[in-house]
């Protein structure tokens, strides 16, 4: 899911796109639950930004700022590691990333459960690193993806998704396999993002804060999946050396010998 | 210069100015501290087809009795914010303490009830003169109230 850039295939898309969209809902419905402020939607913070400096709130306009920096800061993170690390170990240059993301979202989700009083500062502090995380998984699984998976992205998602849909009024698009295989990775993405956000608010009247936990869980499974199927494959090679050398998508052919 | 020095440089700079800046303003938690007097309550929003130059934004006795009735701020005129995230509210024969919080950016007003009942309000406008306070009313009255109040003491 997260080891290849290179080749990457419509499901792994799909699976990355599924799992991170559906854990940015959850953190951005946690959120506005127990801060009223977005954390995965940046668009939003932009317009709320002009909106304080026209009516001269430069404290709010400053804090705003500084949640759309720390998002921006995020990205540069997720994409720093990335670049500097990818051809050392792909699998890990794209696991650390989401190790943040996970130590982030663990320490807002502890801190709020044992030593949140609810003052302004806190409130600030907290959402600057949850947007911060977000923006680390923005980063990391479009830089992946090569910018097929944006998962906080949902203007953009809807926007490809009415233009797509306007092409397939016609025949020719409609057989498209590449037009049709992206419109199910986007209505994939749209629809965990939303079944997150759903699940989030339904579920934090049971169990309050650990919600938190649960998006770290499937986080894990994102880093995890790959790190089965890398153990996977080198025990496989190791076990059977010579049959599992054919290349992917090749078939195997006999040799003149 | 080497590339990597300039990127330090520059976000040391966006980081001292930002948190010098920030150092001189006054957060909405300071500024919300002192005793506040009701001044009105106005409609915010109404109806379009019931908008004309003739329509009274103001909300009458009777009306905000009703909208008030089931809030913890009902019948309260003057509320006085203290430091230590107290607020007492006085009125027609009323007196009684309950716990304020900012939340968001510091534009919702969190009051908790002695019910262990939660109100949230919408800071429109915070200065030293002038609050005003958004809430929607859950009623046959559609729209957001708006409660203005002016400072009496910091």
């Amino acid at each position: 899911m997260i080891s290849n850039h290179i080749g990457r295939t419509h499901r792994e898309n799909i699976q990355l796109g599924s799992l991170t969209a559906f854990s940015a809902g959850m953190v951005n419905v946690i959120s506005v639950i127990i801060f009223f402020a977005f954390t995965s939607n940046v668009t939003g913070h932009y317009a709320i930004l002009a909106q304080e400096i026209s009516n001269g709130n430069w404290y709010q306009a400053l804090v705003v700022f500084g949640w759309i920096s720390l998002f921006f800061l995020g990205n540069f993170t997720s994409n720093i590691i990335v670049i500097n690390f990818r051809k050392t170990n792909a699998y890990l240059a794209h696991s650390i990333p989401i190790v943040l993301e996970i130590l982030c979202l663990l320490a807002v989700g502890t801190y709020i459960q044992f030593y949140y009083k609810e003052t302004l500062i806190e409130t600030e502090l907290l959402v600057s690193m949850m947007l911060f995380a977000m923006g680390i998984q923005n980063g990391l699984t479009a830089t992946i993806s090569n910018s097929a998976v944006k998962t906080t992205h949902l203007t953009g998602l809807t926007t490809d998704l009415g233009i797509l849909a306007s092409l397939f009024t016609k025949k020719k698009n409609r057989q498209n396999p590449e037009l049709r295989r992206k419109w199910n990775l986007l209505l994939a993405i749209m629809s965990s993002y939303l079944l997150g956000g759903v699940c989030a608010g339904l579920i934090y009247l049971t169990i309050n804060y650990n919600v938190f936990y649960i998006v770290c869980f499937f986080l894990l499974l994102v880093i995890g999946h790959d790190f089965y199927r890398i153990k996977m494959n080198s025990l496989l090679h190791k076990k059977q050396p010579f049959y599992r050398k054919v290349l992917k998508g090749q078939t195997p052919q006999l040799s003149n010998n | 210069m080497n590339i990597k020095f300039r990127y330090l440089i520059g976000f040391i700079l966006v980081a001292g100015n930002y948190f010098t800046l920030l150092s001189f303003l006054q957060s909405p938690e300071e500024n919300i501290i002192g005793e506040w007097k009701e001044v009105s309550w106005e409609y915010e929003k109404i109806d379009s087809l019931a908008s004309d130059d003739s329509f009274d934004y103001m909300v009458t006795d009777h009306i905000k009795q009703q909208i008030s009735r089931n809030l913890i701020i009902h019948e309260a005129e003057v509320w006085r914010f203290g430091k230590n995230e107290m607020l007492e509210m006085k009125g027609n024969g009323l007196s009684k303490s309950l716990h304020w919080k900012l939340k968001g950016r510091g534009n919702i007003l969190q009051l908790n009830g002695t019910h262990k009942n939660i109100e949230h309000y919408l800071i429109q406008e915070l200065n030293s003169e002038r609050m005003i306070l958004h809430f929607n009313i859950d009623m046959q009255v559609r729209g957001i109230v708006k409660m203005t109040f002016e400072r009496i003491n910091a």
